[in-house]
């Protein structure tokens, strides 16, 4: 199962242009620049080259993943060679500017 | 023993016959009314059967108690061995093993909060505890296994350990890159149980070693 639920809530609470469909794919648009964001599940502790291989699948630009995630060296250069940006989930909204603003 | 031996043989076991004193030869000797044991050779048979016997219950008696020297000392290497068993393999191996599992399961990943906000914080926990704890262990158990495997009891072989020390290298090299071929290393379950089950073995048989001591 796709994690994109909390990035999705993140997005949209910041006022980007996402589309309500966020699973799989949750895609973003921001600056003229389209996000095609894909989310292991929970669980999947370190992201490998099966996760890699899923977002493609699933026509993803980005695959992100939570900070407790740690994807092997192997998913990263697969990813690379097959053009799917691996980030954090604090990076992509850091891209989207959408991290919460502090009051 | 010798020494009596000789006294004893040159020793007459019959009197000599008595002359008369008026120097007739022909003078009736006085019966002899000894009893048969005192007479004719049997003093001296008497006597050394009374040696032989005294010679064999002091050789029983000396077999005894240097077989029982023995047992004691073959009971108190026993114990010994079985503590330095204890207490240079399997307790130390089982009390790091369980430590690291309750870290594992207290701070790893299967306690990180499900709010990827909170992810932070339990990552950085998480590898405090993995540098300070659960990889100084790692490092104890590698040379305990590679340094001590002679301490490994009779019953039992370095092969049900090869799992753990394979684990324990390769999470030792997922931790400086983390790579998918260490899932073909994960930590051997088992290994934690048969630990305790020689643990309880050794435990066991020290106690019985003790009670016969």
């Amino acid at each position: 199962m796709a994690g994109n639920r909390w990035l999705f809530e993140r997005v949209k609470a910041a006022g980007r242009d996402v589309n309500d469909e966020y699973d799989p794919i949750m895609t973003v648009t921001y600056r003229k620049k389209v996000y095609k964001v894909y989310s292991p599940g929970n669980g999947a502790y370190v992201l490998g080259v099966d996760v890699v291989q899923t977002a493609l699948a699933a026509g993803a630009t980005h695959l992100a993943y939570a900070s407790y995630c740690e994807p092997s060296a192997e998913a990263l250069a697969y990813a690379e060679d097959r053009g799917l940006t691996v980030v954090k989930f604090g990076s992509l909204l850091g891209s989207l500017h959408a991290h919460p603003k502090r009051k | 023993m010798h020494c009596t031996l000789l006294l004893l043989l040159a020793a007459p076991g019959d009197l000599p016959p008595q002359a008369d004193p008026k120097g007739n030869p022909a003078a009736v000797q006085p019966r002899d009314e000894r009893e048969w044991y005192q007479r004719g050779e049997w003093p001296l048979m008497g006597a050394v059967a009374a040696l032989v016997a005294t010679q064999f219950v002091v050789a029983g008696v000396a077999w005894y108690n240097a077989r029982a020297t023995l047992r004691r000392e073959v009971n108190l290497r026993r114990i010994a061995a079985y503590s330095e068993r204890l207490s240079g393999f399997y307790n130390p191996v089982y009390a790091m093993c369980v430590a690291n599992g309750r870290m594992f399961d207290g701070f790893g990943p299967p306690a990180y909060p499900d709010d990827p906000a909170l992810a932070d914080v339990a990552v950085k926990l998480w590898h405090q505890v993995r540098a300070t704890i659960i990889l100084p262990n790692n490092e104890a158990m590698l040379a305990i296994l590679r340094d001590k495997s002679h301490l490994i009891s009779e019953a039992d072989d370095l092969s049900n350990y090869s799992g753990l020390l394979v684990h324990l290298m390769a999470y030792r090299l997922f931790v400086e890159s983390a790579t998918e071929k260490y899932r073909n290393y994960p930590f051997p379950k088992d290994v934690v149980g048969h630990i305790e089950g020689q643990i309880r073995r050794i435990k066991g048989e020290l106690d019985k070693a003790k009670m016969s001591t």
